[in-house]
């Protein structure tokens, strides 16, 4: 597994190196040469056309990145896209679909816990990372699981409650 | 326009950030207030969550175009410094950068007055060249490569220093101006004076003096200022991260020279502005700049830290205030003396009026306000939701309360007792006042009555309650034009050029239009902020958007009903009078004979039916404002100086609510703005070079999920509101308005000690708590 630091070229763009990676995007092997310097966060917007992804600062400050990489959630920005070669990357694009909703997507409409929407894609992937980990969290446990993850329309108070909205339906027996 | 009136213009008052204008409109159409409705009042979903809950919504900073180079800005590391050489060679023989602008590349060009790029900086982070080029990193490497040589100027950081004789003058007038709500004449403050203040003071009963201090606090949307420009030729289209398209447009105009035909802005979706993003900006600029010279759309999006560094803020301030009383708690006068440190602030520049409140919230015979707005070297303020007045009702709602303490008198007793039944300031009549039912049922449900004195609480944890009020214009008005178009299936597109920040504006618009049409939402598409293909409006700004704009979309829909009813008159051999429409179909009243929508529609020869209309007057002679009244209770750690939130009420009368589910998230979400102002947001700067020192959001705190209390309960106190035809007033800025001062009150409540510097940090807390009560 490539773990190069980040390098940056003096010369011209071209000269600067590049490694392949094969990883499971949302589901599907997918293979890319990406320059070696790039994050995550810049493979996923600008080659692999998933823009779900949001960066907020790209210093690992504000959680508006944050995907699942083989299920733990982790800012985008602060992991190296030539890291993930051979492992499992699931962005807000791979959860669900507006015809095919994941049960969190769904508690957050229902409790409409979002305003902008800037950050959302990164609250419920962190919120799917707990939930996976832990199912029945209390409303102290979800704030400080999202406590990572800033939002500046002040959302928080209604994304603890849909995210123990999604717990409860996860919870039920299937349907 | 079909409408009856079209003829008739007025002239008639719009209030904007708590700034007066006139204006005129065209008379409307009276549309009878609805009855009961089915869709307005209800909590809809949200018709672009499903978008922005799969990362499908596309946000400026999410546009991608063939071709597309990446802009960046060389900015001034120092506060105050001219550039005596700038070479632009290296960084333009870089492979892979295809334009360089300086300042001499863009003299002419003017944004509202001001330059583009500029070879004298006024404040660190101030633009100075710029570029673009195939990708991120190479702009960035071509950036290096600029060679400026400085000539540094001594900075003029605090206001003391600028108003200190012999201090260096940063424009032509001097350093000193009136304050208010941009920078007025230089030399004086902007003096406001009702009755005799300094008499009715010295001849009060009971007579307090206290100073107040407030620091500049950033919006720190999450998605950073952006925009994306491209040519077709010699038309312009750009993207941008807006409140407002028609306001970027305009500038954008003014800028190039460009007719508004030919300049398309859009935002289909956005992440976040709170008034620092009413127009174009720089940024814009040099996009649309390098893009025409490069021959490429060109992406302009600001890093955290240039967003931080040369962004707006909201000004600091302090404010020397005073308020006299009768022994029975009546407020005979109040006066205040605010100095606002407004950095690089020109004319065109808003930043919001600190003594708003002084004038607004009670009624008080005797009020004069001194305000001086001070040049500094640090960048120029803007809009910041609920400008001036947030300062301001930390000052005086902490004011109000010390007057209790020292009364002996119930601050929430003592608030309604010196509630204004007219406007205070004009003496005219508010069209509707919910003021003391937000207090009543704020109060009822923090449980206001087992309040206990300060010392009554001892040992590390102690809790307090706290109140404090707000007043708001915020009843919108024109312009406002808004297009419904129904199809010739039946379903129906809403045409506003209305910006939905986050708040629920595309959302509550379809429940206008489904309403008064009498179709399904399902069966309704808003299509908004695109200046080519959308009618007029102001940005989303000063709480107007839907009390502008709402009433225009209802207008439009009537219209089509009106023209939908004419057609199925003769298809259902009825006079139109008696037709309705309901679910989807034109139906008899009495007879229940039915026909729908989509095969009238289909019918027709233009096989579509549109209407236009829009927002009308004000009502003469009354004032419109929202007023909300919010409770705070806070936890005091007296060990670690920190306060917790641990129950927060928030109630207002904005009239009518038309979705109580996004109303109630805007709500929460101004008070946890609040939190964050009262509790943990303060730039900071290096006070040797003026630089930030905190331009990161590690470092400028703004709240994250455990800051906020568990549970924020909103309260609708509102009675009905008749100045337009939907009910409704604004709500985005009143719950910013009272938050920080209902904190410190609670504070003050909690502990004995009063803290008159926001925000209330642990060192501040722990130092109150160590002195001498
Ligand atoms: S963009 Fe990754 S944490 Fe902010
Ligand atoms: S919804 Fe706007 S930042 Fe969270």
């Amino acid at each position: 597994m490539a773990r190069r630091a980040a390098t940056r070229s003096s010369k011209s763009p071209a000269a600067r190196h590049v490694t392949q990676i094969e990883l499971e995007l949302n589901g599907r092997v997918t293979r890319a040469s990406v320059p070696d310097h790039w994050t995550l966060l810049e493979f996923l917007r600008k080659s692999a056309g998933l823009t779900g992804a949001k960066e907020g600062c790209n210093a690992g400050e504000c959680g508006a990145c944050t995907v699942l990489l083989d299920g733990v959630a982790v800012y985008a920005c602060c992991v190296l896209a030539a890291e993930t070669s051979g492992r499992r990357v699931m962005t807000i694009e791979g959860l669900g679909t507006p015809e095919r909703l994941d049960p969190l997507q769904e508690a957050f409409l229902v409790d409409d816990a979002l305003q902008c929407g800037f950050c959302i894609p990164g609250q419920i992937l962190a919120a799917k990372a707990l939930l996976d980990a832990e199912p029945s969290p209390d409303r102290e446990c979800v704030r400080r699981a999202l406590s990572g993850n800033l939002c500046r329309c002040g959302c928080y108070v209604k994304i603890a409650t849909a995210v123990l909205r999604a717990a409860a339906i996860r919870r039920e027996p299937e349907r | 326009m079909s409408d009856d009136c079209a003829e008739k213009t007025v002239e008639t008052e719009l209030e904007i950030e708590g700034r007066k204008v006139k204006v005129r409109a065209q008379v409307e159409r009276q549309l009878p207030p609805w009855g009961k409705t089915t869709l307005v009042g209800k909590s809809m979903r949200r018709v672009d969550g499903p978008d922005k809950v799969t990362g499908a919504a596309r946000y400026t900073h999410d546009v991608q175009l063939s071709g597309m180079l990446y802009g960046k800005v060389l900015r001034s590391p120092h506060a105050r410094a001219r550039v005596a050489e700038l070479g632009l060679s290296a960084a333009a023989k870089l492979p892979g950068v295809l334009a360089v602008l300086g300042p001499g590349d863009v003299r002419g060009v003017r944004l509202g007055g001001q330059k583009v790029l500029s070879a004298e900086a006024s404040y660190a982070g101030e633009e100075i060249a710029a570029l673009a080029a195939t990708d991120e990193e190479t702009a960035e490497e071509a950036l290096s490569l600029i060679r400026v040589r400085w000539e540094p100027l001594p900075p003029v950081l605090e206001p003391e220093d600028a108003m200190a004789p012999g201090a260096p003058a940063l424009q032509p007038g001097g350093n000193v101006l009136g304050g208010g709500f941009g920078p007025q004449t230089p030399g004086k403050p902007e003096v406001y004076e009702r009755g005799d203040a300094p008499a009715a003071l010295a001849a009060a009963e009971v007579e307090l003096a206290r100073v107040y201090e407030t620091p500049a606090a950033q919006h720190t949307c999450l998605e950073t200022h952006g925009a994306v420009a491209a040519w077709d030729g010699d038309g312009l289209t750009v993207w941008e991260s807006t409140q407002g398209v028609f306001f970027v447009r305009a500038a954008l105009c003014e800028a190039l020279g460009l007719p508004a035909s030919r300049v398309r802005v859009l935002c289909p979706f956005m992440g976040g502005g709170f008034g620092s993003k009413n127009s174009a900006d720089r940024h814009t600029l040099l996009a649309a700049l390098l893009a025409r010279r490069s021959g490429r759309p060109v992406r302009m999006v600001l890093s955290r830290r240039e967003d931080f560094e040369a962004g707006a803020y909201r000004p600091a301030s302090r404010q020397q205030m005073a308020i006299g009383l009768t022994r029975r708690g009546r407020i005979v006068a109040l006066t205040s003396r605010a100095v606002n440190p407004v950095g690089a602030a020109l004319e065109g520049h808003y930043f919001g009026s600190c003594v708003g409140p002084v004038h607004d919230f009670y009624a008080c015979a005797n009020v004069r306000t001194e305000n001086y707005a001070i040049l500094t070297s640090s960048p120029p303020p803007s809009a910041f939701r609920a400008p001036g007045h947030v300062q301001g009702a930390f000052a005086l709602e902490q004011l109000v309360d010390e007057a209790a303490d020292e009364l002996g008198l119930d601050p929430v007793r003592l608030r309604l007792a010196n509630l204004s039944a007219n406007d205070p300031d004009s003496g005219q009549p508010f069209a509707s006042n919910g003021l003391a039912s937000c207090l009543r049922l704020g109060a009822k449900a923090i449980g206001w009555d087992s309040r206990k004195p300060p010392r009554a609480k001892a040992g590390r944890f102690r809790s307090g309650l706290g109140v404090a009020i707000a007043t708001w214009g915020a009843g919108g008005g024109p312009p406002a034009v808004a297009q419904v178009v129904l199809h010739e299936d039946g379903s129906v597109v809403v045409l506003t050029g209305a910006c939905d920040l986050g708040t629920g504006t595309r959302t509550v618009m379809t429940q206008i239009a489904a309403e008064e049409l009498g179709v399904a939402v399902s069966t309704v598409l808003v299509a908004n902020a695109d200046t080519r293909t959308t009618p007029y409006c102001l940005p989303s700004f000063g709480s107007l958007t839907v009390a502008s704009t709402g009433p225009a979309v209802r207008l439009a829909a009537a219209e089509v009903k009106r023209q939908l009813l004419d057609a199925a008159s003769p298809i259902l051999e009825a006079p139109a009078s008696s037709l309705l429409v309901m679910r989807g179909k034109v139906r008899h009243a009495v007879t229940g004979k039915s026909v729908a929508v989509a095969s009238i529609a289909a019918s027709l020869p233009a096989r579509m039916i549109v209407g236009t209309s829009q927002r009308g007057p004000n009502p003469d002679g009354l004032v419109l404002a929202s007023f909300s009244a919010q409770f705070a209770q806070v936890e005091v750690d007296c060990r670690f100086g920190t306060v917790r939130v641990k129950r927060f009420v928030s109630a207002h009368d904005c009239g009518r609510v038309l979705n109580p589910a996004t109303w109630s998230s805007q709500i929460q979400g101004g008070v946890l703005q609040g939190i964050g102002y009262a509790l943990l947001e303060q730039r900071t700067r290096d006070p040797g070079t003026g630089r930030q020192l905190n331009a990161g959001l590690l470092d400028y705190k703004i709240p994250t999920a455990p800051d906020s209390p568990p549970e924020i309960e909103v309260i609708d106190a509102a009675p009905p509101y008749p100045a337009n035809n939907i009910g409704a007033k604004g709500s985005g800025e009143p719950p910013i308005i009272p938050v920080a001062a209902a904190i410190a009150n609670a504070v003050a409540n909690a502990t004995g000690r009063r803290l008159r510097t926001a925000p209330i940090t642990p060192a501040r807390l722990l130092a109150a708590l160590s002195a001498e009560p």
